[in-house]
């Protein structure tokens, strides 16, 4: 895991002790450019969503694991955890 | 036919009963008057005529024109005969009547609506989208009756849109499948786009593309890639709502669901967002700490006698990438945790555990963060002999350990129902978070047009907010960066809109059958994603800024001069009436 790429929300949430059934975490990816085919295709084998070419910030519900794969690319930026928010009103 | 003088509207209506006879054009009864015809006879459409002033026609005795003279009349005209009628070169222009009704009540007669409605008849927001991305909708509900195209429930489980793996998506017979339980979503989409003689709302005619959502950041910035994605599919344009928000973000519109409003936002493609409702919670503190200097700042959890102290309380603070600060977190029982710097190698976060406190502090290296500034993340939580966080007056420690002054900014946040947890001296302003904080979305402050009103038992209930004012309630501006936040200002108290019959809200706050009262941002917002559809109609291919441009150069603070920005107003309350 390359934690200089994990956010500070992320890091929290990764610092927490597991259990047997390890927990999925909601988290946003994003990367330093716009990715080639190859590029692409690593994102949505690890269960990215929405990897279209162009982009560079995703969405995917991902393991511990598949979080430390992605950390060690050179193409991401970061990962930052999901945040809940609320209707106002 | 002489196309080019017929309005939008009109042309429209006439291209509907050319290629579809009489049934093609009834669907449109309820918005253009259009009298009824016996079997065989074409319906009798009323106009306005722009004329030659001393025109007539009895050459067309199948049109009956109500005034003998002048460049504009009203017309009674059948819609065989509108072909006629738009080849006399004495008509330069033909527009349809069209049913004015009351909108939302007084909100939109105080902004103008009405206005722009009578001078614009055929802007309706009919061939434009309007994305809700809430707690979903009523589909029973009459004032979006045919209207709904899709909904994405994101909390029913399945295949989801596209490759998301998550959430159903319905269409057809199977939308009544997803539920509005909380009612909010239905509330904001009346105001966007409802249908009712007394409280419908801005768009009557748009599309409807609904997420429901389970309000994740994530699932957020899916539902409005799902919204742009469906809408040009189907080739027309869209703005999206957001009647939504958080403080988990560095309030400059460099977090990622911001970054992803930025990327899909473009010409068609509109984000309107909530400001938020923390005008008056005392959510942040700043402190500006020279070289050596320290700060204690206080905050208080609500004590457990409440029965309502938060199960963890999050303190987000932020300062600049080339500062460096140390943290540390004194507990109301007066347990203190090390003085914590920027940790650079291995993991950025540790965890202090006390008898009555369990408390984690990250503070990783500026660079992982898009704006390079340092962020600093502390969940205080409950210690092992308690479900909740210890109340009473906890503190923030702060020390400056770099080589130049530096601007700390802290927010704290708590799960949605918990009480606050408040700054004893809390800052003003800078309460606009993600997605308020966008720099492509259009950022809506609420202004209060009521605030008492009738419920449904004709008791009298009432709000203490200053009427024809900025509501109190509404975050203000400006972003951490400067950037001016929020754009623009909208009723948004006390606002009646529609009732989602899954949902239960308190008897005071319904005024009617299928009807209730609601205060927020988030009611503010969808009025301008509302008016926003109305320009798409008019010019589909506004972009944000150009949006916002029409928007900014149609407001104005009161007593203050127009293009006057303010951290409460924005660029001042939207005048409909001149877009």
């Amino acid at each position: 895991m390359d934690h200089t790429k994990v956010d500070a929300a992320l890091a929290a949430a990764l610092s927490e002790p597991t259990s047997g059934s390890e927990p999925s975490l909601a988290v946003s990816v994003r990367t330093r450019l716009p990715l080639d085919a190859v590029q692409q295709a690593e994102l949505r084998t690890l269960g990215v969503h929405g990897v279209e070419p162009g982009r560079t910030v995703f969405s995917a519900t991902l393991s511990r694991q598949a979080l430390a794969t992605l950390t060690e690319k050179p193409w991401v930026q970061r990962l930052s955890l999901a945040q809940r928010l609320k209707p106002l009103s | 036919m002489k196309y080019e003088k017929l309005s939008a509207g009109l042309l429209a209506l006439a291209e509907d009963y050319q290629t579809q006879g009489t049934a093609g054009v009834l669907a449109q009864a309820r918005s253009v008057p259009l009298a009824a015809a016996p079997a065989g006879v074409a319906p009798c459409l009323r106009v306005f005529m722009r004329c030659r002033a001393d025109a007539t026609f009895f050459h067309l005795p199948a049109v009956r024109v109500h005034e003998a003279r002048g460049e504009v009349r009203t017309a009674q005209v059948p819609l065989d005969h509108l072909d006629p009628l738009s080849e006399d070169p004495q008509v330069s222009r033909l527009a349809p009547a069209v049913v004015l009704r009351p909108l939302m009540d007084v909100a939109a007669h105080k902004v103008g609506l009405n206005t722009l409605r009578s001078a614009h008849p055929s802007l309706t927001g009919r061939g434009v989208v309007i994305g809700i991305v809430d707690s979903g909708i009523d589909t029973t509900h009459p004032a979006f009756a045919g209207r709904v195209l899709s909904i994405w429930d994101q909390t029913i489980a399945g295949t989801g849109w596209g490759t998301t793996q998550y959430g159903t998506v319905l269409s057809g017979a199977r939308l009544g499948m997803s539920l509005d339980t909380a009612g909010h979503g239905t509330h904001v989409a009346g105001i966007a786009a409802g249908h009712d003689a007394v409280y419908g709302g801005v768009a009557a005619e748009a599309g409807l593309i609904i997420v429901k959502t389970d309000f994740m950041t994530t699932s957020i910035g899916d539902g409005v890639r799902y919204v742009f994605a469906e809408a040009a599919r189907l080739g027309l344009p869209a703005v999206v709502n957001l009647s939504l928000g958080g403080h988990a973000d560095a309030h400059d519109g460099s977090d990622d669901l911001s970054a992803v409003l930025d990327q899909e936002s473009g010409p068609g493609r509109i984000v309107v967002a909530a400001a938020g409702n923390e005008g008056t919670d005392p959510i942040r503190r700043e402190a500006i700490l020279a070289t050596c200097d320290a700060a204690d700042l206080p905050f208080q959890v609500a004590p457990n006698s409440t029965g309502n102290s938060p199960p963890w309380v999050v303190l987000n603070g932020w300062y600049e990438g080339a500062g460096g600060c140390e943290v540390s977190i004194r507990t109301s029982s007066g347990d203190v945790t090390a003085w914590q710097p920027v940790i650079t190698a291995g993991s950025p976060t540790q965890n202090y555990s006390f008898a009555n406190a369990r408390i984690q502090v990250s503070t990783p290296p500026a660079t992982v963060n898009p704006n390079e500034d340092h962020q600093f993340w502390i969940e205080l939580r409950p210690g092992p002999f308690s479900e909740v966080v210890q109340g009473g007056t906890w503190q923030l420690r702060l020390r400056n350990t770099g080589t130049a002054p530096v601007r700390v900014n802290v927010w704290s946040i708590v799960p949605p129902g918990s009480a606050e947890a408040a700054f004893l001296s809390p800052s003003p302003g800078l309460r606009i978070g993600s997605p308020g904080a966008a720099a492509s979305a259009v950022t809506v402050a609420a202004y209060t047009t009521r605030n008492h009103w009738q419920d449904a038992a004709g008791a009298t209930r009432a709000v203490g907010l200053g009427l024809d004012d900025i509501a109190d309630f509404s975050s203000p501006g400006p972003l951490r960066n400067g950037a001016n936040k929020p754009d623009v200002t909208a009723p948004g108290a006390m606002i009646i809109s529609c009732l989602s019959a899954a949902s239960h809200p308190p008897a005071s706050n319904i005024v009617t059958a299928g009807f209730r009262v609601n205060a927020g941002t988030s009611m503010a917002s969808p009025f301008i994603a509302g008016l926003v559809a109305l320009l798409l109609q008019r010019a589909p291919h506004l972009d944000p800024a150009a949006v916002k441009a029409l928007l900014q150069s149609h407001s104005a603070i009161p007593a203050q001069p127009p293009g006057t920005f303010d951290a409460h107003w924005g660029y001042g309350l939207i005048n409909a009436g001149e877009l």
